[in-house]
């Protein structure tokens, strides 16, 4: 079985690729029908990964994110969640959005292959006692597909960041565009951030309750992890509020994110808490 | 100074207390003291974090301990900060509420021919006949959850209503959420740990508040029945650990139960938790042979306990036995550590001996006696080297347990935060002016949403494609 899930991941991490090299043709030469061929890689990709992470989930009888390979193929996973159902809720402003697609195509690639590589092994471990819970899969799923969707935050103010600052420069990037990336980073953000403070602050305050005791604990983790969120909070009371738009939004939906990103990665390594599992 | 001259100010003052601004200022603070906190090590959980600090030089030391940095999230300053937020949060909700709430009851009005006519439009055949039009277009809406009322007019059509509320409730949830942390300082802990030799020993909680004050008398007891660990077959990973533990109130056996990781056991407010579970290494035993160098003949053996001394004639020795290791291994800078594990891969002893020799005492020194290692050469100028000929090393059990008045306050606040959230971003208020204009052959959709609404104009746009499809479809 564990053979098959590699294979399908494989799949999913050239379809990835072939997504991400169609959008970025599609940028680049304007062809429509690229950036079509881009949605229908990214969607092959996503289905091949589906039935991996199923495969992998019913033999290991819980959703798999138990180690840093399966966190990882989880996490290209949701990149291209994210993005296929923001692209499914942009109908008829799809061809402003593909540019965003590149990334996400991109970053799911990135995502699997670097679970591919020789730093992590495939290889199904027993569970420790900690993660055998329930709330692990609620904790992790949610605070994921969360991320999914502020990962596409990301790409869009990334995005608008750089075609905004090239539009300067050369006076020629369309205004339709900028607006409908800055669009769709809040429309990200707006879908993500519920499923985010669900999963990573509730569910993981209701799960350390039931492990440890206590709902709080000021763990590096934990911690990180409500910064990112106060973040997030930032964002939508600036943006909604002092009608910052735009440059000032994106900059911060672009910080908040790689917050996300130090908060999965980096503080395991580099600081020691009670989330270091392995 | 008048009263009538005091209000505009303290007026003047709350709302500044109470703006986004402030809000928005409070967040960027506490999300950085946050970092400062998660990133620099903090004196309770890090052990000699003084010392770390001192490794960075005099001035960056006294600047950390000055401010409080070793420890931010149990300093003053940050109290004040969070206070500060509670502050902002309740003027801020208390002058939302309302606004939310006027909005809510009060019929709206029509608005302005301008608005809708920038906005988008629905075309209208001429030979439609008009009041089948209105009907069909109002049954529409009616079928997409819009309650409809009239206006001036103008048909005003209203969704999720009540959704005008959720970023009340989020802000108010945040409230619940800091008062039940609030609470929880009221909280009551602590945690027994039991070994094999103390299985059935009625144990009384003792609960001190946390810093430690003592808060009288806990009117229960535990006992701990039994306490194991399951390792998954073929494997030294331990699957799990259990404690069958008995709380007993003023009346017997209140409530039984094995208890696991994750699976805790609640009894009168109080929560009981498997925490820790390994080898009691302070209450090991040995048997410990002294082997003569060169014969290899044990010239004694002596059971001990950890800490305790043995004088040994036949070697003129004596010799404390200082810790046991059952999986000894030495650190790169030669430390001694034990790795803990189900199995005893390589138990060792740590021992102090000292010799007598010619009515004087020479040493103390280190010495260490394994029992797969007759003789490890540590000290190989001596003359006698040391051998463990039996151990036995108790297994132990942590269980704590917490009582937090604060636990249900926090869910309820969780609760609340989730229906705002869903709200405010995924079901938002919506509300749509329609205006039929059939002299210019169409009908005008204007709209308004919240400001947390996805609901935009493209929305409209949509609404407005569908709104057509279906007249022309009805006629």
């Amino acid at each position: 079985m564990l053979s098959t899930q590699i294979v399908l991941f494989n799949v999913a991490t050239a379809t990835y690729f072939v997504g991400f090299v169609a959008y970025l043709l599609c940028v680049v030469l304007r062809r429509q029908w690229l950036g079509r061929l881009g949605t229908a890689s990214v969607a092959l990709g996503f289905v091949a990964q589906t039935a991996g992470l199923l495969l992998r989930g019913i033999s290991m009888k819980t959703l798999p994110v138990t180690n840093t390979y399966e966190a990882l193929v989880f996490y290209g996973w949701v990149f291209a969640l994210g993005y296929l159902t923001t692209d499914l809720l942009s109908r008829g402003e799809r061809r402003h959005i593909r540019v965003v697609g590149m990334l996400a195509g991109l970053f799911a690639c990135v995502s699997l292959g670097l679970a591919s590589s020789p730093l992590y092994s495939a290889a199904t471990q027993p569970l420790v006692p900690a993660l055998q819970s329930h709330w692990l899969a609620l904790h992790v799923g949610f605070t994921f597909l969360g991320e999914g969707f502020l990962a596409v935050a990301f790409c869009s103010s990334l995005l608008f960041l750089v075609l905004q600052r090239r539009g300067r420069r050369q006076g020629g990037v369309a205004d339709a565009t900028l607006e409908r990336l800055d669009a769709t980073s809040y429309k990200a953000v707006a879908i993500g951030f519920p499923f985010f403070t669900l999963g990573g602050l509730f569910f993981g305050a209701i799960w350390a309750k039931y492990a440890w005791g206590r709902y709080w604990g000021w763990d590096p983790k934990e911690t990180f992890m409500l910064v990112t969120w106060l973040v997030y909070v930032l964002y939508l009371h600036v943006r909604l509020h002092h009608g910052w738009r735009e440059r000032r939004a994106a900059w911060i939906a672009v910080v908040g994110f790689l917050l996300a990103l130090f908060t999965f990665a980096g503080v395991n390594y580099l600081i020691r808490g009670l989330h270091s599992y392995g | 100074m008048t009263e009538a001259v005091r209000r505009p100010r303290v007026e003047r003052l709350l709302a500044a207390g109470g703006s986004v601004r402030v809000a928005v200022t409070l967040i960027l603070l506490l999300a950085v003291a946050s970092a400062i906190g998660a990133v620099l090590p903090q004196s309770p959980t890090t052990p000699n974090a003084d010392l770390l600090y001192r490794s960075y030089g005099v001035f960056w030391q006294h600047l950390i301990t000055a401010l409080r940095l070793d420890d931010v999230f149990h300093s003053s300053w940050f109290s004040v900060l969070l206070g500060l937020f509670a502050a902002n949060l309740t003027l801020c909700a208390g002058r939302r509420i309302g606004h939310s709430f006027r909005a809510l009851v009060r019929p709206p009005g029509s608005i302005a021919i301008s608005a809708l006519t920038a906005d988008c439009h629905v075309p209208l055949s001429p030979e439609r006949d008009p009041v089948q039009v209105e009907e069909a277009a109002c049954r529409y809406l009616k079928r997409k959850g819009y309650r409809l009322h009239s206006a001036g007019g103008q048909v005003v059509a209203e969704r999720h209503r009540w959704s005008r509320l959720a970023p009340d409730l989020v802000h108010l949830s945040l409230l619940v959420i800091l008062v039940g942390g609030f609470l929880g300082l009221f909280r009551e802990e602590g945690s027994l740990t039991v070994n094999e030799g103390q299985l059935g020993v009625t144990l009384p909680l003792s609960a001190p508040v946390r810093g430690g004050a003592a808060r009288g008398e806990v009117n229960l007891a535990v006992r701990v029945e039994d306490f194991g660990a399951e390792v998954y077959p073929g494997t030294s990973l331990y699957k799990d650990y259990w404690t069958s533990l008995s709380v007993i109130g003023g009346d017997g056996i209140a409530r039984a139960a094995r208890i696991r990781v994750n699976r805790p056991l609640s009894y009168g407010g109080y929560s009981f938790y498997q925490t820790s579970y390994g080898d009691d290494l302070g209450a090991a035993e040995i048997l410990l042979a002294v082997v003569e160098r060169g014969t290899n003949m044990v010239v004694a053996a002596a059971p001990l306990r950890a800490g305790e001394s043995v004088a040994i004639g036949e070697a003129g020795l004596e010799v404390r036995f200082v810790r046991f290791f059952t999986n000894f291994r030495l650190t790169q800078d030669g430390v001694p550590i034990n790795l803990p594990g189900p199995e005893s891969l390589n138990p060792a002893a740590i021992l102090e001996v000292s010799e007598s020799a010619g009515g004087g005492s020479l040493g103390p020194y280190r010495d260490i006696a394994f029992a797969d290692l007759p003789d490890p050469h540590w000290n190989a100028d001596r003359r006698f080297s040391f051998y463990l000929e039996g151990f036995f090393v108790p297994k132990f059990v942590e269980v704590r347990y917490i009582r937090d008045p604060g636990y249900p306050v926090v869910w309820g606040g969780f609760v609340l935060m989730m229906i705002g959230l869903a709200g405010s971003f995924y079901l938002p208020a919506q509300r749509v002016w329609v205006m039929f204009e059939h002299d210019q052959g169409r009908i005008l959709l204007g709209g308004e949403a919240g400001r947390t609404s996805m609901w935009q104009r493209t929305q409209r746009e949509r609404l407005a494609r569908e709104l057509e499809r279906e007249l022309k479809e009805g006629s």
